[in-house]
């Protein structure tokens, strides 16, 4: 009898293997699912994000299959500066210069012209970018949105690239792969792309 | 046996890691010249890249990546890809993958650059395997020295397919974007490591 308690009292502080196994596997979970490491950013050493105070957006270049992909990024780009109180130049403003100066506005640009929109407009720093996702993609046994983009800040004088940050999210979680959990919209999932992308910045 | 069967499930768990970890170790191939001194490379332009692969824009996505890591590398500027663009067209190049070596030095003196990187994209996409559909991205990218056109760094870089847990119990794989990333991450770290 006695032996019998002293055992049972040994697993109640050691703990039982059944709650060391699912210890284990839940680390190896959060371990496997929790790394990830898809934002590659780069700040010029002389970059002030307080002195980014007035930025043109241009358009951005839509290198996916969703012939509305640029505008839609272009638009939570602004939104999400306008909520950082940085002054963004209306985005028809910047069409007009385009069209003023002949720029075709979905195509990378020459220093010249970037020099050339930065005095029309009347900023010092650009910001332009490319999506290289933005979809809902079909996995084994569940679709899950995917978005990727690239964006630059561009200093008009000199055409260096002042900040730039890659940034992918997508995939399915562990709960919608296996228990068929609602996954993020592609709207929300672009949302956080551009928001953790200017987070590394500001 | 009551210390194999407590240690069953770790042991179960942790040749299920080394399995699935494991795969082939072939170093994909690449060279570096040993008697340049990359520390004089300040600025680099990235030409367009072509593209081998039956996605239309893998050209330029993966272009966007290598400039993007070549950035956040901290070694090098790199020219913004309109300015290059315009320098190929001033320069009457129409082929950016096969530039002779006067190409390559004016193209150096027109940018300003000390270093051009150019290359393509064999594979962007999924491969099916089975019942499975897992990306898959294989590039390759090279250096040259506008001093003297020679090139002095290049790699190829395969990542994807699915591994043992995406095969056996369907574990998430990575997405197309994820995989792109690694494979040029992967191929700019040979340089940078150097």
């Amino acid at each position: 009898m006695n032996k019998r308690h002293n055992l049972v009292e040994k697993e109640k502080r050691i703990g039982s293997p059944g709650s060391h196994f699912s210890l284990i596997v839940l680390i190896i979970i959060v371990i496997c699912y929790g790394c990830s490491g898809t934002l590659k950013q780069y700040k010029h050493a002389e970059i002030q994000t307080k002195n980014l105070k007035r930025i043109a957006v241009l358009p951005m270049e839509n290198l996916t299959g969703n012939e509305y992909a640029d505008e839609k990024i272009r638009s939570l780009v602004i939104m999400d500066l306008l909520s950082r109180d940085v002054n963004v130049i209306e985005p028809g403003e910047v069409m007009r210069v385009y069209k003023e100066l002949r720029i075709s506005p979905y195509q990378p640009v020459s220093r010249r012209n970037l020099q050339n929109l930065g005095e029309m407009l009347e900023v010092e720093v650009v910001l332009k970018g490319s999506v290289g996702t933005y979809d809902i993609k079909k996995g084994v046994s569940v679709s899950y949105p995917e978005v990727s983009t690239h964006l630059t800040l561009v200093d008009i004088e000199s055409g260096d690239i002042l900040w730039s940050a890659w940034h992918t999210s997508g995939g399915a979680s562990i709960w919608t792969r296996h228990f068929g959990a609602e996954g993020t919209t592609l709207d929300e999932t672009a949302r956080q792309v551009i928001k953790e992308s200017f987070d590394s910045l500001f | 046996m009551n210390m194999l069967r407590k240690g069953f499930p770790v042991v179960t768990v942790l040749l299920f890691l080394v399995i699935s970890g494991c795969r082939s170790n072939t170093h994909a191939p690449y060279h570096i010249s040993q008697d340049v001194d990359f520390s004089f490379i300040k600025n680099v332009a990235v030409l367009p890249l072509e593209n081998l692969s039956s996605e239309k824009e893998a050209g330029e996505i993966i272009r966007r990546l290598v400039m993007s890591e070549l950035l956040a590398s901290g070694l090098v500027n790199v020219v913004i890809p309109g300015e290059v663009n315009s320098a190929v067209k001033d320069l009457s190049i129409k082929n950016t993958t096969s530039l002779d070596k006067k190409q390559i030095t004016e193209l150096g003196r027109v940018l300003k650059v000390e270093g051009i990187v150019m290359g393509s994209i064999e594979q962007y996409g999924y491969s099916k395997t089975g019942n499975n559909a897992a990306p898959e991205v294989t590039i390759t990218l090279m250096m040259a020295e506008t001093g003297t056109g020679d090139v002095i760094w290049s790699v190829t870089k395969r990542r994807g397919g699915s591994s043992f847990l995406t095969r056996h119990f369907g574990a998430s794989s990575q997405t197309l974007s994820e995989t792109s990333l690694g494979a040029v991450r992967d191929a700019i770290h040979t340089l940078t490591e150097y």
